[in-house]
């Protein structure tokens, strides 16, 4: 390393280094530039395809905007639902089933062969012996046979249509509750949009500007080359951008094992929050030590 | 290369700082085609071609905002606290026990059994008594009585058991019309809380990418400055787009955690509002509040872990 001056107000200090120093530097600033010139134009991010969201969720050709509005579905599915009207219809229709009726009827044409064919012979078999045939004991005992049918004949009627009322309710309240769900899925599938949306938009003009700076990329470490000489130079390695602070890792574990804890007391109380914790645990150190 | 100045006065002085030549024809070359490649990229924005993920028009529908529907409250007030529970149940019995389709059920059972007994049961006793020559008689008038005695005893009797049955079923019904009307409020609640969640999460990616395209060409430049001072051992100093810090927050953790959060949160209020039915008919509600809890601390985790990052 020297200098020299070349008149008392303009000094010129030209910086060199020991000869074997300098046939070594030069040496490696001539290859990195060989290499340079060729690692430019070969960007590995030229083959990325962006990634598809919108297709994927709505179909090609369509935006999330041509699909009804998260409060349109809460409207129609929710707050203005007239359940009264739904449980009349409900109400009306269980009542009214032709099966209900079909039962009914075939119910009533068994108990009808067996009146005709057992109890009124019968009846009449053990009237004949009595010589009663005539008399007026045996008229009223038909219509006591004929009574004891209609009595059978609306217990069945009353059983079937008295299990309707049943089925009534469960299936209003079954009906209640999937309009419930069609709404929270549908907030739930617009969540997912928008998270899907946003992370690939993120990656999409990630790779966009990596390819674009690729160049200067592939050029850094020549610069770093170039002022190796300096304490200074510093080439960083791209890709290993952001590192978790101590704390994120404790609170993205901690979120892990209280979810994994909810989603396993969900499936299965205490043990499976227990089981659900562990999972959940092991699950948010794999993302932290892998990351 | 070289630095310098120059000055009249001889108290000015100007120093120039060389390298060896090997060094500045190699400088000077990088230099060069760093000054090209910016020249080429310094216009190629990535972020040019993004558009704006709307919000809005998906919550609401086109033209419309949140402003457009009823309040929170508002809502509060109609579904729940401005309810009349009293006078809900008063016309939920009435609706249930003597409504139409009720009264329609005690006309059909009347029905059914005056066809059985004119189609089946008065033929049939008419036809044993011709055959004994007893149908002019009295007692054929007073059997014919007591069919008809017992079609009226029956079709009273369908209509007390109907109505003792749908007493329970219209008290149900009323406990499930509140808690439905709680259902619609929490619903309303999560969605609106979904939409602010989404919103300001949104806005802020928005926003960054913007950011990030107008800083496009510092980024870029930010390459050639460290060049320039290449020999002075200059380094770039951003390792990502300028403007990407905040988005890149957001997008690693305080959506995910949220979204994970609100997942589980979901899923505790399809629990909450799921009903089960018993052995008797009746219809219970199951479910429990602490989850609803430890979604809210797995979310609030989730983003302090994004935020600490």
């Amino acid at each position: 390393m020297g200098g020299s001056s070349s008149s008392p107000s303009d000094y010129s200090k030209e910086i060199r280094y020991a000869p074997y120093i300098a046939t070594a530097y030069e040496s490696m600033l001539n290859t990195v530039a060989g290499l340079r010139t060729g690692l430019v134009a070969e960007t590995p991010y030229g083959s990325y395809v962006d990634q598809d969201t919108i297709s994927g969720f709505f179909g090609a050709g369509y935006v999330i905007s041509d699909f009804p509005s998260l409060y349109d579905m809460f409207g129609k599915f929710m707050a203005g639902l007239d359940i009264d009207f739904l449980f009349t219809e409900i109400f009306d229709k269980q009542s009214n089933l032709t099966e209900l009726n079909g039962e009914v009827t075939a119910t009533l044409t068994l108990e009808n062969q067996a009146l005709t064919q057992t109890t009124i012979p019968e009846f009449e078999f053990a009237m004949r012996e009595s010589n009663a045939v005539g008399s007026s004991t045996f008229v009223l005992g038909k219509t006591k046979i004929e009574s004891d049918h209609l009595k059978k004949v609306a217990k069945i009627s009353a059983e079937v249509k008295f299990s309707a009322l049943a089925n009534t309710l469960n299936k209003y309240k079954d009906k209640l509750n999937w309009m419930k769900e069609m709404t929270l899925e549908y907030a739930q599938l617009m969540k997912l949009y928008y998270l899907t949306e946003s992370q690939a938009s993120d990656v999409n003009t990630t790779f966009g500007a990596k390819e674009v700076l690729w160049p200067f990329e592939v050029m850094d470490f020549e610069r770093a080359c170039l002022g190796t000489m300096r304490q200074q130079a510093d080439y960083k390695k791209y890709g290993l951008v952001r590192k978790r602070s101590g704390l994120s890792k404790v609170l993205l574990i901690s979120s892990y094992t209280v979810n994994g804890a909810l989603i396993g007391a969900e499936c299965g109380g205490y043990v499976g929050a227990i089981i659900g914790a562990v999972i959940g645990f092991v699950v948010g150190l794999a993302i932290v030590l892998f990351e | 290369m070289g630095s310098g100045g120059g000055g009249s006065a001889p108290a000015d002085t100007s120093t120039t700082v060389r390298y060896a030549p090997y060094i500045e024809t190699r400088h000077q070359d990088f230099l060069n085609t760093i000054y090209s490649k910016r020249v080429a990229a310094i216009d190629e924005s990535p972020f040019d071609d993004y558009t704006d993920i709307e919000v809005d028009d998906a919550f609401f529908g086109a033209g419309y905002t949140i402003a457009s529907f009823p309040s929170l409250y508002d809502m509060f007030g109609k579904f729940m606290a401005g309810l009349d529970i009293d006078a809900l149940y008063t016309q939920i019995y009435s609706d249930t026990v003597d409504s139409t389709i009720t009264e329609d059920l005690i006309a059909a059972e009347g029905a059914l059994i005056d066809d059985e007994i004119e189609d089946t049961s008065l033929p049939r006793l008419q036809l044993g008594l011709r055959d004994i020559n007893s149908v002019i008689s009295s007692t054929y008038a007073t059997g014919k009585a007591l069919l008809e005695d017992t079609r009226t005893k029956l079709v009273a009797k369908f209509s007390a058991d109907l109505k003792y049955r749908l007493i329970p079923v219209a008290v149900d019904r009323w406990k499930a019309h509140l808690d439905w009307n709680k259902l619609v409020i929490g619903t309303y609640a999560e969605i609106m809380k979904l939409y602010y969640s989404v919103k300001t999460d949104v806005d802020e990616i928005n926003y960054a990418m913007k950011a990030k395209d107008l800083l496009w060409p510092f980024t870029v430049l930010d390459f050639e400055r460290a060049a320039l001072g290449a020999l002075q051992g200059a380094t770039n100093s951003k390792t990502d787009v300028a403007g990407a810090s905040t988005m890149a927050r957001v997008l690693s953790g305080a959506l995910t955690g949220a979204a994970m959060g609100a997942m589980v949160g979901g899923q505790i209020t399809q629990t909450a509002g799921t009903t089960t039915t018993t052995a008797s008919g009746t219809v219970t509600t199951a479910g429990t509040t602490y989850a609803g809890w430890g979604a809210g601390i797995g979310a609030a985790l989730g983003v302090a872990s994004a935020y600490t990052y």
